[in-house]
């Protein structure tokens, strides 16, 4: 039918909503200057939206 | 917003709401499901309105400006099929392309997840569907990283974002100029139709009630709160209109009883009350016949859920939800297509009068209302619906 392309998953037990969570981003960004709860929502928000973008090919 | 539009929006809202919450409105609300009907309505082809959102869009203008309706269910077109060329996805097939002008979209079923996939999907469901599932749906992102595949995403990405804010914006003219009310604010599945219908497809998931049951109901158990979560991150924080919730593999015959009550049904109910106790509403949009599973269905909180009739006993559903959940449906789309108007009005009486006397009950057509309405059947509903339902 298709080719395989069955890849290892980078995260386990993510909750919904999430692709990349901030826990896992704020390691990779070291040291905030400013607020971080600001960077935080952002963060959170444009992942929510890959989230829907992804799960919209399969919730129809 | 005009005076008199916003005064014919407030009370075709609470009409709409007064049934759903088992009151007894000024009048029985129409609410159609009308898709592809609206394209032609309006005069444009399918591949017209699947292929350009304006069009898609502007027949809904059409419609509100002939046809008094208390609410609608929006742009006939669902799926953008510019945006499924963009990612070349495979599980549709749309009018003008693949298609006549003017035929109907074609769900191309198969099994795009594997048997061997489920403990991926089981531990990772966001970053499976992304990594595995989409490369072997979209033909654009069948090599991963390739610049194929990374401008597809960008495509996809933005024109979902892009038909998105078109949507909003249409809906506000909707509401603004004609009056227009959504039948519903956002979407969601139960759980066993997500595995079954684009995961799984039916024949995949038929082989695994037998040979990996454990799977499915793990599967099924990863599903529940991202079908809570989809459906809430879909309503965009509006909460007064249901959630449209198609229901599919749960109809009598495709699972036998026993079945139904091991697989579809414990995941389906947990979504409903939990998205219930968040204050969202689902329209359980049944289609086929689900006569079989009514005790059980009655066992969701009472006002959780609108109860539409497709091919369910309606006698037997006013029997047993009838005071606990509204009704809608159960006009023949057969009859609307092939049907005479003095048939229809007959059918639309007498739901009225067997029905809808005591609140709770919403006229609607058994189905989604596509191509092959008759127009003066369409309006035969309508005239109906407001000579004989008014209370």
């Amino acid at each position: 039918m298709t080719k395989e392309i069955v890849s290892k998953n980078t995260f386990k037990n993510l909750p919904p909503g999430v692709c990349v969570p901030w826990e896992q981003k704020l390691k990779e960004m070291g040291e905030i200057k400013g607020d971080p709860d600001i960077i935080k929502k952002e963060w959170e928000q444009l992942d929510a939206f890959a989230y829907v973008y992804i799960w919209w090919w399969v919730q129809r | 917003m005009a005076e008199d539009k916003l005064k014919l929006y407030e009370e075709r809202k609470k009409r709409y709401l007064a049934a759903m919450n088992l009151e007894k409105p000024d009048k029985v609300p129409i609410r159609l499901s009308l898709s592809e009907f609206v394209a032609k309505h309006a005069g444009y082809t399918l591949q017209e309105i699947y292929y350009e959102l304006e069009k898609n869009i502007d027949s809904i203008n059409k419609l509100l400006t002939d046809y008094d309706l208390d609410a609608i269910t929006g742009a006939p077109s669902l799926w953008w099929a510019s945006l499924h060329d963009a990612v070349g996805a495979k599980y549709l097939k749309f009018a003008g392309r693949e298609l006549d002008p003017n035929t109907q979209f074609q769900y191309h079923e198969e099994a795009y997840m594997l048997p061997e996939d489920y403990d991926a999907f089981i531990e990772n469901p966001t970053e499976w569907i992304l990594n595995t599932f989409l490369p072997r749906l979209h033909e654009e992102l069948s090599e991963p990283g390739s610049y194929r595949a990374n401008v597809s995403l960008i495509k996809g990405a933005a024109g979902m974002a892009m038909q998105q804010g078109m949507n909003q914006k249409a809906w506000a003219t909707w509401a603004a100029e004609y009056g227009g009310v959504p039948a519903f604010t956002a979407m969601s599945k139960a759980p066993f139709d997500t595995l079954a219908d684009t995961l799984r497809g039916l024949s995949g998931i038929m082989l695994d009630l037998y040979q990996r049951p454990e799977k499915v109901k793990a599967a099924l158990e990863v599903l529940i709160p991202h079908n809570i979560f989809y459906g809430m991150a879909t309503s965009g924080g509006e909460m007064e209109f249901p959630l449209f919730m198609p229901l599919h593999r749960g109809s009598f015959p495709f699972l036998n009883p026993k079945q139904w009550a091991e697989f579809y049904w414990p995941s389906l109910k947990q979504v409903i009350e939990a998205l219930w106790s968040k204050g969202k509403r689902t329209l359980f949009f049944a289609e086929g016949n689900w006569t079989p599973y009514l005790e059980s269905i009655a066992e969701l909180p009472e006002k959780s859920i609108v109860f539409h009739v497709d091919m369910t006993d309606m006698a037997k559903a006013k029997k047993i939800l009838g005071g606990r959940f509204c009704l809608s449906g159960n006009i023949p789309n057969m009859m609307l297509a092939y049907g005479k108007p003095e048939e229809v009005r007959d059918y639309v009486k007498r739901l009225i009068d067997e029905y809808a006397g005591d609140g709770g009950f919403i006229i609607d057509a058994a189905a989604v209302i596509q191509g092959d309405a008759r127009e003066e059947n369409i309006r035969a509903v309508i005239e109906a619906a407001r000579e004989y339902g008014v209370y």
